[in-house]
């Protein structure tokens, strides 16, 4: 693994706003709208995965591997 | 291709820059968002993109700002893309517009540089409840874009 990959935990850390914001930055990670995006995008995967291509599509928080609904 | 320069936070994660056009000086705000999921450990990203509204200091990806200068607000996208991956790791970047025209957007942003962009990575696109590799003359419901 390359040595500037974000970790997963590191990253959702990041995302929780524990990182350092520059103020010609807009931070985005308590907006809500950011938050919505996300969400839908979520919900997204959630109904219809990813490419089968990619290998299995796994869920961060649970560790368990999405399946298609049939 | 023409592109405007962009800031990237030292975090990667965030990007801003300006549009310039008839409507006047926009700012464009770009984050990278994990998502719930990971391919073969690698997490999944969101690409949030849209202006920033000062005045609520949030980013908006509602706004259709119609600015004349569509080409080259998706090549600076898409360079934060590169940046991203670079200095971040070869992450799945998923993206969806706030709406149907915005993903139509993307569409015809892909298409203008369709080349370019298949030089470096695998695009895949929703079609039909089906992610399938991106090609012209389909209405793509989201993408999928992976660094070769």
């Amino acid at each position: 693994m390359d040595s500037n990959e974000l970790k997963k935990d590191d990253i959702l850390k990041a995302f929780k706003g524990k990182c350092t914001i520059d103020n010609s930055i807009p931070d985005l990670r308590n907006d809500p709208t950011a938050l919505k995006a996300l969400a839908e995008a979520n919900e997204f995967i959630r109904k219809h995965g990813l490419p089968k291509e990619l290998g299995p599509l796994v869920n961060v928080k649970t560790g368990q591997e999405w399946h298609k609904p049939f | 291709m023409e592109k405007y320069e962009y800031r990237a936070h030292e975090n990667f994660i965030n990007y801003n820059f300006e549009s310039v056009g008839p409507r006047g000086i926009i700012r464009k705000a770009v984050e990278y968002q994990p998502m719930d999921w990971e391919v073969n450990g690698k997490i999944v990203m969101n690409l949030f993109f849209g202006d920033w509204n000062e005045r609520e200091q949030r980013i908006d990806d509602s706004t259709v700002t119609d600015n004349n200068d569509r080409d080259k607000v998706l090549a600076t996208v898409a360079s934060t893309i590169l940046e991203f991956i670079q200095e971040r790791g070869r992450y799945p970047i998923h993206a969806k517009g706030a709406s149907p025209v915005k993903t139509r957007l993307y569409q015809m942003g892909i298409n203008a540089n369709r080349a370019e962009i298949e030089s470096l990575f695998l695009i895949f696109g929703y079609y039909k409840e089906e992610w399938i590799p991106f090609e012209s003359g389909k209405n793509f419901d989201a993408f999928l874009v992976i660094k070769r």
